[in-house]
């Protein structure tokens, strides 16, 4: 592999170059006045005037400076905020409900599973409002401060919080959000990827420990160029780590030289957030299993040993893996032999260089996944069964997951030996639940979960 | 509702965006045009709510490529030349105009993602949004329009 990707520079160049193509792309002389000109003739005419009112950018930026502002004396208003933020609809309508392909090998799979199921503030109040909790840690690391506001958590270890980021410097070079981490540009920012990821502390034991799973989702409504507003919902690696305590953690990745492969890494950690109440789940069995569900998302209860593999091929063991390869942005690749398996393979340079991995089996297949992250290798995991519906009083159903798990949560989590744990997309009623049927587990029948 | 002015500043603002990419998409010039104006009266007359300056941009964006869509489903006819709108172009900026037809007679997917990252500085994510696919799609026309504009860039010696 080439020592010095140089990706960065190569970069912008590229960047240089299509901003002097398209600039001499400009409208045509007089096309935006033909325009201006015509919708002035046409005022009046067709246009139809509007009970709404807009509400002017600044004033929504002004109501949100001034909630988190104010957040320390004024549980309700803190409250209210972060309802909206973790669940009200936050506007993005184009990617709301709509279906949308990943286009992985030859197959083309209807993926749902971005689907955003908006939760009215009233209901939301309703359900999950009495157990919101203010945190209201911050951690700073060079002009970025990073604000931990209000976290709910329910007796799974599941949670959302809200997450401010701040930098009086920008965030122009902001390239993406995703699972866990933003990635900005170096050759800009001297950082590339901030990590926001949860954590959770086992019990006694003062070493915080990452969460195994979370989702971090950019709210564009309140976010500016100085100050990003994240809501975070994750999953825990363990049911008793998360409801221990739960911490958070700035992390970037500095690259002083352009050579990714000397990029220094730095982390600031939050202290513990130690649930003080939990959203209350309720329980529902079969003759010799049980689930645990509440509003924000459900556990199953082992054993589910065999039942977790590696995205996309579940018919696959992640210990029959027998290298990876990287494939980074730039063209060059990195392979790592895995004796033991997946777990536990490095990649050298950080995710924003790679553009996908190349997993091979000792059978001689291949799987590809897409940004899954250089610095750790952890194949998402798959709970291998057809599907899990729940069945309201009302007769309406709520499909959480299929085949494809990974489309349809925001989170998930695989509790060694014992069960399966994931985060809706929505937020649910318990108390309205008649079953949970889970269709096909191990080969097996369907399991139907009742009270 | 818009006031006049505040149309007649977003049609300053964002008129050469919205042109660049339906002329991406349209590769004519006419065409371009005829996209453009109808946005910008879908924005005059709209009683959406905008919340920011990137909100409308993204819905710009939005209703560029879904009003793309329509007319080149209506026209129903081949791709146009793009070298004639490119010899159009004023002489002093030749070099790159030759790069920008080179980019336009890339595949679409990937000529939309290089100028939406690379000139209007959305994220893969935003992107994900506004053209209606996964990120890990985004991320992988960007890494191949990134290949095929180096090989552009390299074979005339400008890398």
């Amino acid at each position: 592999m080439k020592q010095n990707l140089d990706f960065f520079d190569y970069d912008n160049k590229l960047r240089d170059s299509v901003k002097k193509a398209y600039s001499c792309a400009k409208a045509p002389a007089g096309m935006k006045e033909r325009i201006i000109d015509m919708a002035r003739k046409e005022e009046g005419k067709h246009r139809q005037s509007s009970c709404t009112h807009r509400i002017p950018m600044r004033a929504v930026l002004v109501t949100a400076l001034v909630a988190g502002s104010i957040g320390t004396v004024a549980f309700a208003a803190t409250q209210n905020n972060f309802l909206t933020s973790a669940f009200g609809d936050k506007g993005l309508e184009d990617i709301e409900v709509h279906e949308v392909y990943y286009e992985r090998k030859d197959t083309t799979l209807t993926a749902p599973g971005v689907q955003w199921a908006p939760v009215s503030e009233d209901v939301a109040d309703e359900l999950v409002g009495q157990e919101v909790q203010q945190a209201n840690y911050t951690i700073t690391h060079g002009d970025y401060t990073m604000t931990v506001e209000d976290v709910v958590m329910d007796e799974n270890g599941l949670g959302v919080a809200t997450i401010t980021l701040s930098n009086p410097n920008g965030f122009e070079e902001l390239w993406d959000t995703g699972v866990g981490t933003i990635t900005f540009n170096p050759s800009i920012t001297g950082v590339n990827v901030l990590s926001v990821q949860g954590a959770g502390r086992y019990p006694d034991i003062d070493t915080v420990h990452l969460i195994r799973s979370s989702r971090l989702v950019l709210d564009y409504n309140l976010s500016t160029e100085t100050e990003l507003h994240l809501v975070e919902y994750f999953a825990p690696f363990s049911q008793e780590v998360a409801k221990d305590a739960v911490a958070w953690r700035l992390a970037g990745t500095v690259i002083t030289d352009g050579d990714l492969l000397n990029a220094e890494r730095w982390e600031e950690s939050t202290d513990p957030f130690i649930p003080q109440s939990y959203v209350q789940s309720v329980q529902l069995s079969t003759e010799d299993r049980s689930v645990s569900v509440s509003p924000l998302g459900i556990r199953f209860y082992g054993p589910m040993e065999s039942t977790i593999y590696p995205s996309g091929l579940p018919t696959y063991d992640i210990s029959t893996v027998e290298r990876a390869t990287a494939h980074y942005v730039d063209g060059n690749e990195q392979t790592v032999e895995a004796p033991f398996g997946a777990w536990g393979i490095y990649f050298d340079a950080p995710t924003a260089a790679v553009e996908y991995i190349t997993t091979y089996f000792n059978d001689g297949t291949e799987l590809i996944t897409y940004g899954p992250g250089s610095d750790l290798y952890e194949p998402p995991i798959i709970w291998n069964v057809d599907k899990v519906i729940i069945d309201f009083a009302d007769g309406s159903q709520y499909i959480v997951m299929d085949e494809y798990i990974h489309n349809y949560i925001f989170s998930a989590s695989a509790e060694d030996d014992d069960g399966v744990i994931f985060s809706f997309n929505r937020l649910i009623d318990p108390e309205q639940i008649v079953s949970i049927t889970v269709n096909g587990p191990q080969g097996e029948g369907d399991l139907v979960y009742t009270r | 509702m818009l006031s006049d002015s505040e149309f007649t500043e977003l049609v300053q603002t964002y008129g050469d965006m919205v042109f660049r990419v339906a002329l991406g998409y349209m590769r004519n010039q006419a065409d371009a045009e005829d996209v453009a104006q109808s946005v910008f009266l879908s924005l005059y007359h709209t009683d959406k709510e905008f919340e920011s300056s990137f909100h409308i941009k993204h819905w710009l964006v939005r209703a560029t490529y879904n009003e793309c869509t329509s007319l080149y489903r209506a026209l129903r006819r081949s791709p146009e030349n793009i070298d004639d709108y490119i010899e159009s172009l004023a002489q002093p900026q030749q070099e790159e105009a030759g790069l920008l037809g080179e980019i336009l007679k890339l595949p679409k997917k990937y000529a939309a993602v290089l100028y939406l990252y690379y000139y209007e500085g959305y994220s893969t994510e935003e992107l994900a949004g506004l053209l209606k696919v996964p990120a890990a799609t985004v991320r992988t026309r960007l890494s191949r329009g990134r290949k095929k504009l180096s090989d552009i860039l390299e074979k005339g010696d400008r890398l």
